[in-house]
């Protein structure tokens, strides 16, 4: 009560000026507006440029070996992805590793973070913070690593499935079509799942308790009070976490290359990949931004129909 | 009454085996990265697999903070670091307060706008952002690259702050104004005080992808000025090496500065303050 | 170090020869060595010029990583420091696999280093994206242009234009595990029957032995390109135009995949084997023989021990058509012309013997220079006997702008899906083929 009362009756003179100028600026009417300035400027002043000469390069011929002044083709780059058949299967591994990706990511994240939101569990600190370990590794250091412990000759892994007899041989998990994707995802589960325990921890964090012993008393179990309090209210946390995830999962192929290069043959290459291989390797930049717009709009309708499904901009 | 507290106690003792499974599962690589860094190459590549190092030494830190510029590397990805969370915190509150709390034309496309750079293949991006930092000036400088990062991020930190925003009824900020506050004095007394939890976990997530940062550090910086850690540990990659011993060290080194900086605003993450206090 | 000591430990006294082999070079002012290049020696383009002319900064890019790599460069760059005490060396160390991403970037960005090292396979990329300057007026009237031969400078040369100044050589051989071949009696393989018989006798699963330790990942289109060619399919011609021939490249993918289709004699992970884990293959006792170069050496002899009896190394062996063997070289090239004397002047310095001789010594790299390869560190040392037999047949792999990315996303990948018998040879033939001609023609 103390706290509001002083809030309550500030005299204008009394107030230092920077402080009574924000506040001023905060009852006007334009206020939100305000608010958005400084971010607008950063992304827009930076943002805008890129993108648009991107989108735009995808509608020229520019190879740094071969055509170094851009000519515009059209839809010559569309026209020649669309008979490409690595360009399917990139699409078809990129659907694969996306969906698999964030949701497996997801429901280890949201299961870990109801664990860790649970009061009175001892060492909950330390458990936090190991949890959070995988993410905080950089990619070069953990992809190394990961084919370190699944190597089929050296691997620690293997050795740990054979002796306890769960396997019979060392698998060679990068080198076999049908174990390559799963192996990588295993990978980035276990490097991304944190990123969503962190959020959805946080998240949970803000659900008064309040919520919880009403229902309580009012006789709600346990799945009642999930999926009637908790997720509800955590859906805007949620819808942010994934849609950045997908975004990091569709766009970088940071792992990809370390473990396996879109290998073996094409099974897991993903569009990713194969901006990343026109730009740097074919020195295409034409071909990199075509496949990088495609990327674009296929994130760009997954975002816009997730924010109106899950209603986190409604009024 | 019992038969509740005997409910809790059974979910308790699920939340348990989930993250001690969890746990062993985030942790163990871990674990064998620094098992890995303790151990000379010879005893890595090996036909026998050693799982606890024979000859354990720190040899490989040794060498790793003896090589030349890798002491300035980890000062330049902290510096970077630090203004990166700056930049980004202090121009993301701002944006994601007034995404959440206001409705205006066009703020469900705007909230499509700020993802927009980060929908866009980095690769692609790189040209148009090395050209702009030289033309400034910003080249190779903390603040270039700083500023290459928060253009990347300030999406990231808008959309997970507006997550936690909205989560904060709007009541509350209502009857705070009732008492006589200011828009803005309620963002300070009431919201952020609220969100601390969000803000933290923003904060972290954004330290770690700018501490983490490979591709713009390799194309922004160079080893006379303000080459970053990552960059370091990839240079160890050669086309015929690959030193296990030392990269596993760089990693364990990588992680500590993040460790210690979650230890410290780890706090933060648990809400200190309940709706009840607030409300009065 | 362990590199000194060893080329010292496997070397039959030498070291009159190289005394002479040195003397002569330490300081030669211009001219004064046995020039017959007919440049008149006062000119500045023949030799470096008079040391105390040159000043300012020299950026330098390399993809320089191990610790001896290092070493040898320091120790090069503090004997140029020496000889040219007002230029200054900027040595940039940029991840391999990284090198050509940041290297198109400054080109298009106009901040493009002042010299670079250039691998043989990134050279004609770089020269089509306008990364390098032409060198051949330079080299013609060059002083030291008498030990290094034509041929060296053939990977370095683009439409009768030369780019690059060759500094030391990756010699293609390969290694094998000299016990095993002793226990079953056989001989090192000259020809291709005799290396797939070998890998066949020696393949034991019972003992997790594979006779060969085959590249199929990153790296590994490389080696097919030289059974292709060993079995009389080239890639393109003189003038660069597509010239595979269907047939004996389907000849040669078969050859070369049923090594682990047919015969199994290849380790199950085949199709995600770089370089790394071949050599833990070949370190760990897992496979009998392995295709690299000279540059790993040193890596496989403390690996195996040099003197253990474990290892042996041999040129590689005879196609049914032609003994094929890539002689690459590593080459220092000029991009940005700012202070092109003193940058000429690097480039001088690294084909100069002394030099050649102690990145020698710190990383057993193979001398460009003839002058140097009479060493008798080299010419004595049985390791690098069959390096030395193989430069007499062996050349430059072809190399065209895009050559990297045919490799590395078409002929890589098609390989990989005959191993995994997704597709047959037949097919990836012709996946290759028809990638070759969109690589050459667009």
């Amino acid at each position: 009560m103390s706290n509001v009362d002083r809030v309550a009756a500030p005299a204008r003179p009394l107030l230092a000026p920077p402080h009574w100028r924000i506040a001023d600026l905060s009852e006007s009417s334009r206020w939100a507006y305000y608010l958005l300035v400084p971010s607008l400027l950063l992304v827009a002043a930076v943002a805008v440029y890129p993108v648009a000469s991107g989108v735009w390069l995808s509608f020229e011929r520019y190879n740094l070996l071969r055509s170094p002044v851009p000519t515009f083709i059209g839809l010559g780059q569309y026209a020649d992805l669309w008979t490409d058949s690595t360009f399917w299967t990139s699409v078809r591994n990129t659907a694969v590793w996306v969906t698999v990706g964030a949701a497996s990511q997801f429901l280890l994240g949201l299961v870990t973070a109801l664990a860790l939101n649970r009061p009175g569990l001892r060492g909950v600190g330390a458990l936090r913070i190991g949890l959070l370990l995988p993410w905080l590794m950089p990619s070069v250091v953990a992809g190394h690593m990961w084919s370190l412990l699944l190597d089929s000759r050296i691997g620690v892994v293997n050795d740990v499935l054979v002796r306890t007899g769960v396997l019979h041989t060392y698998v060679a998990w990068f080198a076999q079509a049908e174990t390559a994707m799963g192996a990588v995802l295993v990978v980035d589960l276990w490097r991304s799942f944190p990123f969503f325990t962190l959020l959805l921890v946080a998240g949970l964090q803000g659900i008064p308790e309040e919520l919880y012993e009403a229902a309580e008393v009012d006789g709600a179990n346990a799945w009642y009070r999930f999926w009637r309090i908790t997720l509800p209210l955590l859906t805007p946390v949620i819808v942010a976490a994934v849609i950045l995830r997908v975004i990091g999962l569709v766009n970088a192929p940071d792992l990809m290359i370390i473990l396996t290069h879109g290998g073996p043959g094409l099974a897991t290459h993903v569009l990713s990949l194969l901006a990343f291989n026109d730009a740097y390797t074919g020195f295409d930049f034409g071909a990199a931004a075509a496949v990088g717009t495609v990327m674009l709009v296929l994130l760009m309708v997954f975002t816009s129909l997730y924010v109106r499904v899950s209603g986190v901009t409604r009024d | 009454m019992g038969s509740r507290a005997q409910t809790r106690r059974f979910y308790d003792a699920v939340a348990y085996v989930v993250l001690i499974a969890a746990f062993f599962f985030a942790v163990f690589p871990i674990l064998w990265t620094l098992l890995t860094s303790l151990k000379s190459n010879a005893d890595i590549v090996t036909t026998e697999i050693q799982y606890l190092p024979l000859r354990p030494s720190f040899e490989n830190y040794a060498t790793l903070w003896a090589q030349a510029g890798f002491t300035a590397m980890f000062f330049n990805s902290t510096v970077v670091t630090i203004l990166t969370v700056l930049v980004c915190l202090s121009v993301g509150v701002t944006g994601a307060y007034s995404l959440s709390r206001y409705s205006f034309p066009a703020r469900g496309q705007l909230l499509l706008f700020y993802l927009l750079i980060r929908m866009f293949p980095a690769v692609l991006l790189l040209l148009p952002i090395f050209i702009a930092l030289r033309v400034l000036g910003l080249y190779d400088t903390h603040i270039g690259l700083a500023l290459a990062y928060s253009t990347l991020l300030t999406p990231v930190s808008i959309w997970m702050l507006k997550g936690f925003f909205d989560t904060i009824p709007p009541e509350l900020e209502d009857a705070a104004r009732i008492d006589g506050c200011t828009r803005a004095g309620a963002i300070v007394r009431v919201v952020l005080p609220l969100a601390r939890p969000g803000v933290a976990a923003t904060a972290v997530l954004v330290a770690i992808s700018a501490w983490n940062e490979f591709l713009f550090a390799l194309m922004l910086t160079t080893s006379q000025g303000i080459r970053t850690w990552p960059v370091g540990l990839q240079l160890m990659v050669g086309e015929y090496q690959l030193p296990w011993g030392l990269l596993t060290a760089g990693g364990i080194i990588s992680i500590v500065p993040i460790v210690l900086f979650f230890a410290l605003v780890q706090r933060a993450l648990v809400r200190g303050l309940t709706l009840g206090a607030v409300k009065g | 170090m362990h590199r000194r000591d060893f080329l010292k430990s496997s070397l039959v006294s030498g070291t009159g020869l190289l005394v002479a082999a040195c003397a002569p070079q330490a300081v030669a002012p211009p001219g004064v060595s046995s020039s017959t290049s007919g440049a008149p020696t006062s000119s500045a383009p023949t030799a470096a010029a008079k040391p105390n002319g040159l000043s300012g900064t020299v950026t330098y890019w390399h993809t320089f990583t191990s610790q001896s790599e290092m070493d040898g460069l320091d120790r090069v760059t503090r004997a140029f420091n020496q000889k040219y005490p007002n230029v200054t060396v900027n040595s940039e160390n940029v991840p391999n696999s990284d090198f050509m991403a940041k290297f198109s970037l400054a080109v298009q960005g106009g901040a493009k280093p002042e010299t670079t090292m250039i691998s043989s396979v990134r050279l004609p990329d770089m020269v089509a994206m306008g990364g390098l300057m032409d060198l051949t007026a330079r080299v013609a009237s060059w002083d030291q242009r008498q030990y290094l031969p034509d041929e060296r400078f053939k990977d370095a040369t683009l439409n009768g234009k030369i780019y690059g100044v060759p500094s030391f050589a990756f010699v293609n051989w390969m290694y094998y595990r000299a016990d095993w071949f002793k226990e079953a009696g056989l001989a090192p393989p000259k020809t291709f029957d005799d290396f797939q018989n070998a890998a066949i006798k020696l393949t034991d699963p019972s003992k997790n032995r594979f006779g060969f330790g085959m590249r199929g990942a990153g790296g590994g289109e490389g080696l097919l390109i030289e059974v292709m060619r060993s079995f009389g399919s080239p890639i393109v011609d003189d003038k660069g135009q597509p010239a595979m021939d269907r047939q004996k490249a389907i000849d040669a993918v078969r050859w070369y995949s049923e090594l682990f289709t047919k015969y199994h004699a290849v380790p199950p992970s085949v199709t995600n084997d770089s370089f790394q884990q071949i050599m833990t293959g070949f370190s760990t006792g897992q496979t009998a023989m392995l295709w690299h170069h000279t540059g790993s050496l040193i890596d496989v002899s403390t690996a195996l021990g040099a003197d253990s009896g474990k290892f042996g190394t041999l040129a590689r062996p005879a196609g049914p058509v032609a003994h094929i063997a890539d002689v690459s070289y590593s080459y220092n090239g000029m991009s940005d012309p700012k202070n092109a004397d003193a940058d000429w002047a690097w480039l001088d310095h690294w084909a100069q013997s002394d030099t050649q001789i102690t990145f020698l010594e710190a990383t057993g790299y193979f001398p460009s220079s003839t002058k140097v390869a009479d060493d008798a560190r080299i010419k004595n040392n049985p390791y690098y006997a069959p390096a030395i037999e193989t430069l007499k047949f062996g050349g430059p792999a072809p190399a065209f702008a895009g050559s990297s990315n045919w490799g590395l996303t078409v002929v890589l990948p098609a390989f990989q899906r005959v191993l995994l018998g997704e597709i047959k040879p037949e097919e990836s033939v012709d996946l290759m083929m028809k990638g070759l001609d969109k690589a050459v023609n667009g």
